[in-house]
C-alpha cells in the first residue's frame, strides 16, 4: 500500500465498451488491490475463453475460467479448463499438473501460496503450490489456508458407508484433513476451522451426537460440551472462543468455559488488536445488536446485523445493520442517519477517525464518508481503501464505460 | 377405537428402539416437556373439547375409510396426550407408534385448524412429538439420511462441492443451445438475487435449473447460484424437527446471501424451504422475520408476468388444475397469485373443490414422501382424497409449484390411474414464454 501511486488524481485504465463490441461476452469484472489492474473474462467465441487484463488477452485460452483474482504481488490467477483438464493458471503460466476438477481456489495473506481444492480419479484432496497431497480423500469439502500460507487444510471425508446407511453415519465419517494428514477422531459434523494467527494450531467446532457439540483444537476435544455451536476462532495463538447453546441461551466460551451472559442468539465474535471480543448478538427475540467483552450495545436493530469489526486501533467497532428495510452502518452503538438498499463493508481509516463504504440507492453506487453520500455516482464502484496516511482514497469506478482509477481527499469525496 | 396398522419396516425406528434404553427416551421427552415448551402446549392441551370437528378435515381419515385412528385429535391423544398421562414414562412399543403416527399420518398440512373452534394448532403437537422422537434419534431412515448429509454439506443428497459446480457449468452448456450466449453466473459477488436450488434439481432434475435460467436471462434478471455448499434449498431437518441442523443449514443460505451482498434470496417451486426460511429456521436463530427477503418461485413469477418482463407467446389450451402447496397458500396466503399466474399461462382453468386455502394436503409433504418406500402405502392411501379432487375437475394437467406435491401426485397419478401430467410453473413459462429474436441462438 506504501508503494502505491497516491498522487496521480485520474487514470482511464480500460475502455469496457470497446471490449463489448469487440467480443460476444464480457463479465467477471476483478481489480488488483491497488486499484491499477482490471481483469474481465472475455469469450472470443464459444468456448474460447480468456482474461483480458487492463485491456490486454493472455495468449492462453480456455474452455472456461474460474475464481479470477489478483493476488497480493498484483499476478492474476484462475483456475482453467483446457483440453477438458482443470488447471492453474498464474499471469498466463499453467502449472504441469493436471485434475479432473479444481476448485476453491485461494491464496494467503501475502500472495506466495496457492492453493485449491481437487479431484483426480475418485479422489479428494489439496493442490498446494503445486503439490498434491499425498492422502486423498472420499470428499474434500472447502479450503482454508494458514496465515504463512505453508499449511492448507478441508474438511474430508473418511469412511464412505453406502447410501442409507444412517448407523455408520451417526458414527461419524468426516474430520479435518491438514496438508494431507487428518485428525484421529472423526465426527458427524466439523465446521468453522480456523488457523491459529502463528500458523501452528487449528481449531474446528464438532458435532458428536444430536445435542452434544464442542470444539477441537489440533484434534482435541474440549472437555465440555454444548447443546450446539458456532464457528469458532483464535483469539491469540492459545486461545479459542466459540458461541456456544447452553439450557438457558447462548453465550461465548472461552477454552471450553461459559465467559458471558445468557443472549438469545450470539455469533460472528471478533477480537481486537488489544484482544477485546465483539460478537453480534440478539438481546431478545428479534432484537439485534453488537456486544463487546459481553456488554450489548443499548441500540437494538431488528432485522440485521452482520458481523462487527474494529478500527485498527481497537477503539472503535462497527458493524453493517439492516433497520426498516434499509441498511446501513452502526458505530459504537450510533447508526447512521442515511439507510441504502444495499452497502458493502467500509473501511476505517489508519486513524479509526474516519469510516469510508460504498452504498447503493435507487440503481446507482456511490461513496459515503462518515454517514455522509458522496458527490459522485458510478455506474460501478468497488470499495474504497485508505491510504496509510488516512488523508486520501483510492477507488476504482466504472463511469461512461470506462474503468478508472481515482486518488480523493476526503474533502473531495463530498464536495 | 383401535389402532391397528399393517405392519412395517423402517430401521430408522425399529433398529434404532433396539439400540436406545427406556433411560435415554424419558430424557428425550423431560427435556422437551422441560425445555421446549412453554404454555403454548398447556393451552392446547387444555383446551381441546374433543367436538371432533377436525375429524372430517383430514385426507389422512377420509382416505382410511373414516378409520377414528386417523382424526386428529385422535392423533393428538394418541401420542402427546398419551406422554403426558403417563408422566414421560413411556415403552419402546410406545415410542414405535408414536413415530408411525407422527411421521407418516400427519403431513403437518394445518387443514385441521381451519375447522377447530378454538384454532388448536395440532400439526404443532404433532411436531412436539417428532422432536422427542428426533432427540432419541428415532426417525425414519429416509429422512434421517438427508438430515445426515444436511448436518455436513448442507444439501440433502451428499453432493460434492465439484458435483455441484460441474453440474451448472454443464448446465450453462445447454442452455446455450436454447438462449444466445445464455449465463448461468455462479459466485457472482453484489448480484441484485441470489437462486437457491432443490437439491434434487442438481442430480436427477436438471432440467428445472435449465428452465429457470432461460427465464432469469430472458427477463434479464442479475442473478446467481452460490458457488460454495448453501445452493441447496431444501431443509429436510424440518421434517425430522432436527432444529440444531435446521438452524445450521437456514444460517448458511441468509450468510451466503450477505457475502455475496445481494438483496434478496428467490427458490424455487418448494414449500417446506419456503416455510423453514421464512418461519420455523429464522424463528430457531432468533430472527422475528427474514433479514432479508426470501421469495418464493410463486412470487417471482408473478412479479415478472406483472411487469412484463416475460410475456407468453401461446397459452396452453388443455385444461388444467391447481395444486395448492400448504406450506405458500395455507400458510402464506399465495393463492391469489398463483392464480394470477395459471391465468396468464392456461385458457380453460378448472379449479378442484375445495381448493386454495381449504384444498386438501398431497399427503406427500411434511416429511411422508421423504420417509421413502417402506411408507408409501400410507401415502397413497393418504392420498384418495386429492385422487379424487383431481379426478373430478377432468383436468389433463395438474400445476403443482412444490417438489413434495408433485411428486406425490405423481405418484398418485399412477395408482389411481387418473391420466394426469404434472408440472411445475416453472417448466410451463419456460415452455410457452417468447423468446426475443435477438437472445435466439
Amino acid at each position: 500500500m506504501l508503494n502505491w501511486d497516491w498522487d496521480t488524481k485520474e487514470k482511464i485504465i480500460c475502455d469496457i465498451n470497446e471490449l463489448k463490441e469487440k467480443f460476444p461476452v464480457v463479465n467477471e469484472f476483478v481489480l488488483s488491490a491497488d486499484r491499477e489492474k482490471i481483469s474481465i473474462l472475455v469469450e472470443i467465441e464459444y468456448k474460447k475463453v480468456t482474461p483480458c487484463i487492463n485491456g490486454k488477452l493472455w495468449e492462453n485460452v480456455f474452455e472456461r475460467v474460474c475464481y479470477p483474482q489478483f493476488s497480493q504481488n498484483g499476478n492474476l490467477i484462475c483456475l482453467v479448463l483446457q483440453n477438458y483438464e482443470w488447471t492453474l493458471a498464474n499471469n498466463d503460466s499453467l502449472i504441469e499438473e493436471t485434475f479432473d476438477y479444481a476448485w476453491n481456489l485461494k491464496t494467503d495473506i501475502n500472495g506466495k501460496s496457492i492453493a485449491f481444492n481437487i479431484k483426480k480419479g475418485d479422489s479428494y484432496g489439496v493442490c498446494l503450490d503445486g503439490n498434491v497431497w499425498n492422502n486423498l480423500f472420499f470428499d474434500a469439502r472447502d479450503l482454508f489456508l494458514s496465515p504463512d500460507g505453508k499449511t492448507a487444510a478441508s474438511y474430508v471425508k473418511i469412511k464412505n458407508p453406502p447410501l442409507l446407511d444412517i448407523f455408520s453415519s451417526k458414527e461419524g465419517i468426516w474430520t479435518v484433513g491438514i496438508n494431507g494428514s487428518t485428525w484421529d477422531k472423526s465426527f458427524i459434523s466439523v465446521y468453522g476451522l480456523c488457523f491459529s494467527p502463528d500458523s501452528k494450531k487449528v481449531t474446528a467446532t464438532v458435532r458428536l451426537s444430536q445435542q452434544e457439540f464442542t470444539v477441537a483444537v489440533d484434534g482435541i476435544l474440549w472437555n465440555e460440551t454444548f447443546l450446539n455451536a458456532w464457528e469458532p476462532i483464535f483469539i491469540n495463538d492459545n486461545d479459542v472462543a466459540v458461541a456456544v447453546k447452553v439450557e438457558n441461551g447462548w453465550t461465548l466460551a472461552i477454552n471450553g468455559k461459559p465467559l458471558w451472559k445468557i443472549f438469545n442468539q450470539l455469533w460472528h465474535q471478533k477480537v481486537s488488536p488489544d484482544g477485546k471480543i465483539a460478537a453480534v448478538v440478539s438481546t431478545e427475540f428479534g432484537k439485534w445488536t453488537v456486544a463487546i467483552d459481553g456488554k450489548p450495545w443499548k441500540k437494538t436493530f431488528s432485522q440485521a446485523v452482520l458481523p462487527p469489526f474494529f478500527s485498527p486501533d481497537g477503539k472503535k467497532v462497527a458493524a453493517l445493520i439492516r433497520e426498516n428495510n434499509l441498511w446501513t452502518v452502526a458505530i459504537d452503538g450510533k447508526p447512521w442517519d442515511i439507510g441504502f438498499d444495499r452497502i458493502w463493508s467500509p473501511q476505517f481509516s489508519p486513524d479509526g477517525s474516519h469510516c469510508i463504504a460504498k452504498a447503493e440507492k435507487d440503481g446507482v453506487y456511490f461513496i459515503v464518508l462518515d454517514g455522509k453520500i458522496g458527490k459522485d455516482v458510478f455506474d460501478m464502484l468497488w470499495e474504497p481503501q485508505f491510504s496509510p496516511d488516512g488523508n486520501k482514497i483510492v477507488i476504482g469506478c466504472i463511469k461512461n464505460g470506462k474503468y478508472i482509477r481515482k486518488v480523493l481527499t476526503l474533502s473531495e469525496v463530498l464536495r | 377405537m383401535e389402532f391397528k396398522r399393517k405392519p412395517v419396516t423402517d430401521i430408522g425406528i425399529d433398529e434404532t428402539l433396539n439400540r436406545v434404553d427406556e433411560a435415554k427416551i424419558k430424557k428425550a421427552i423431560d427435556w422437551v416437556l422441560n425445555k421446549e415448551t412453554s404454555a403454548r402446549l398447556k393451552v392446547f392441551v387444555e383446551t381441546c373439547m374433543r367436538c371432533g370437528m377436525c375429524t372430517t378435515s383430514c385426507h389422512h381419515y377420509l382416505g382410511h375409510n373414516n378409520d377414528p385412528t386417523y382424526a386428529p385429535a385422535a392423533k393428538v391423544k394418541q401420542t402427546i396426550w398419551d406422554i403426558l398421562n403417563k408422566k414421560g414414562n413411556v415403552s419402546k412399543e410406545d415410542i414405535k407408534k408414536y413415530a408411525r403416527i407422527t411421521f407418516t399420518e400427519c403431513n403437518l398440512c394445518r387443514r385441521c385448524v381451519q375447522f377447530c373452534p378454538f384454532g388448536i394448532d395440532i400439526a404443532y403437537l404433532i411436531a412436539l412429538v417428532r422432536r422427542m422422537c428426533c432427540l432419541i434419534g428415532v426417525v425414519p431412515q429416509y429422512i434421517y439420511d438427508q438430515v445426515l448429509s444436511h448436518m455436513q454439506t448442507t444439501n440433502m443428497l451428499w453432493f460434492r462441492q465439484d458435483e455441484w459446480l460441474d453440474t451448472i457449468q454443464w448446465l450453462e452448456d445447454e442452455l446455450r443451445a436454447e438462449i444466445k450466449n445464455g449465463k448461468i453466473p455462479v459466485g457472482k459477488k453484489d448480484a441484485e438475487v441470489l437462486y437457491l436450488a432443490h437439491g434434487l434439481e442438481a442430480k436427477y432434475m436438471t432440467g428445472l435449473i435449465t428452465n429457470m435460467a432461460k427465464i432469469m436471462n430472458v427477463a434479464k434478471v442479475d442473478w446467481t447460484l452460490p458457488d460454495t455448499d448453501g445452493w441447496d434449498y431444501t431443509v429436510k431437518a424440518l421434517y425430522a424437527q432436527d432444529f440444531e441442523t435446521m438452524g445450521k443449514v437456514i444460517k448458511t443460505h441468509y450468510e451466503t446471501a450477505f457475502r455475496l451482498n445481494v438483496k434478496k434470496i428467490i427458490i424455487g417451486e418448494c414449500g417446506h424451504a419456503f416455510r423453514t426460511a421464512v418461519y420455523e429456521g429464522v424463528r430457531y436463530l432468533g430472527w422475528q422475520e427474514p433479514p432479508i427477503p426470501y421469495i418464493h418461485g410463486v412470487q417471482l413469477f408473478y412479479e415478472l408476468l406483472k411487469e412484463g418482463k416475460i410475456k407468453i407467446a401461446k397459452k396452453i389450451e388443455e385444461p388444467v388444475t391447481i395444486q395448492d402447496p400448504c406450506n405458500i397458500i395455507r400458510y402464506r396466503g399465495m393463492g391469489k397469485m398463483l392464480r394470477y399466474i395459471v391465468a396468464q399461462l392456461c385458457e380453460n382453468i378448472v379449479e378442484m373443490s375445495p381448493k386454495d386455502d381449504h384444498n386438501y394436503c398431497c399427503s406427500a409433504g411434511g416429511g411422508m414422501i421423504d420417509s421413502g418406500p417402506p411408507w408409501k402405502t400410507a401415502r397413497i392411501e393418504g392420498g384418495k382424497v386429492k385422487a379424487e379432487q383431481i379426478r373430478n375437475t377432468g383436468a389433463k394437467i395438474v400445476i403443482a409449484p412444490c417438489h413434495t406435491c408433485h411428486k406425490g401426485i405423481e405418484d398418485l397419478n399412477i395408482y389411481y390411474k387418473l391420466n394426469v401430467h404434472v408440472k411445475f410453473l416453472v417448466d410451463i413459462i419456460a415452455e410457452i414464454m417468447e423468446i426475443p429474436e435477438e437472445m435466439k441462438p
